[in-house]
């Protein structure tokens, strides 16, 4: 009976894993890592800074990557500079109005040219950029790792069992076309806005 | 109180404030940028990988704190012309 029954169990086992739904990963990282650096050339030294209020959820399929789609937000006022007087001007009237506009979001539409090499997953994402209220359509190359069983390792909980998505991607974007000064200051602050994220989602298994 | 006096004072001021703005700047890093008020650290997630940032509050002192202490020293050194009184020797009567 026992040797009639385990085939049966391996082929539902199989047939359940490739049949296996999207992993729903929650990108509010439980341990406040998460951050999308921002720099932007300027007199003297550039304007670096980190923006780490990240939220949003992704959809990601291991056997089907090229599915993928999702939303990161980015908390306006999360936007930190190392010196405070820049940081007010940055996130004032002139610059991002963080009141008027308190999200920066990215909503991935496809994926595509999807390409996996082991746990790692190179693409180019299509996505609805939003910043200070003006919503324009970028490609941003990215890749996508996939590290199973590896959330409660991160924690220091090895019993809670769950994966990780790490993604991580780089992309320049044009001040002006978001109405960030349009065509001034463009001598002491240049015009292109360097983006780079390395963000952790999260699929805890209850 | 004497000009020559107040002069002597000005310039010795001029040269306090420069060494002691100098040597502030050196000693909390020479940083060429701006000043910060928050000092970033890079660290890395072990299991993930991702390098991220930290902030910790500390003020360094940047170029325009350089600027301003180069700038008042250089300002009390030219206070003191004001007060500057010619040297004694031109002051002497020429002997008939």
């Amino acid at each position: 009976m026992k040797t009639s029954i385990l085939p049966f169990l391996a082929a539902f086992s199989l047939t359940s894993s490739l049949a296996a739904a999207p992993i729903s990963f929650d990108f509010k990282d439980p341990k406040g890592v998460n951050a999308i650096q921002f720099s932007l050339d300027s007199v003297l030294e550039p304007i670096a800074g980190t923006a780490s209020g990240i939220t949003g959820k992704v959809s990601f399929d291991p056997a089907n990557p090229g599915a993928t789609t999702g939303k990161i937000v980015v908390a306006t006022k999360s936007l930190v500079v190392p010196n405070s007087m820049m940081n007010e001007h940055l996130l004032g009237n002139n610059w991002l109005n963080a009141p008027a506009n308190p999200e920066i979001t990215f909503e991935l539409t496809t994926l595509e040219g999807a390409k996996t090499a082991k746990n790692v997953t190179s693409a180019t994402a299509t996505g609805k950029f939003t910043l200070k209220g003006v919503t324009k359509e970028i490609k941003v190359p990215v890749t996508l790792t996939y590290l199973a069983d590896s959330f409660g390792k991160r924690i220091n909980k090895p019993e809670i069992k769950g994966d990780l998505l790490v993604l991580r991607g780089e992309f320049t974007v044009t001040r002006g076309d978001y109405g960030i000064q349009p065509g001034q200051n463009e001598d002491k602050v240049n015009t292109e806005i360097k983006l780079s994220l390395a963000v952790v989602g999260s699929a805890p298994k209850a | 109180m004497r000009k020559s006096a107040f002069c002597s004072i000005l310039r010795s001021s001029a040269l306090l404030t420069l060494v002691g703005t100098v040597g502030y700047w050196l000693a909390m890093g020479a940083h060429r940028g701006w000043s910060q008020n928050r000092v970033p650290t890079t660290q890395t997630d072990e299991v993930t990988g991702i390098a991220f940032t930290t902030y910790e509050n500390r003020f360094i002192p940047g170029i325009e704190v350089l600027g301003a202490g180069l700038a008042l020293a250089a300002g009390l050194f030219a206070l003191g012309f004001l007060f500057h009184s010619p040297s004694s020797t031109n002051l002497k009567p020429s002997n008939p």
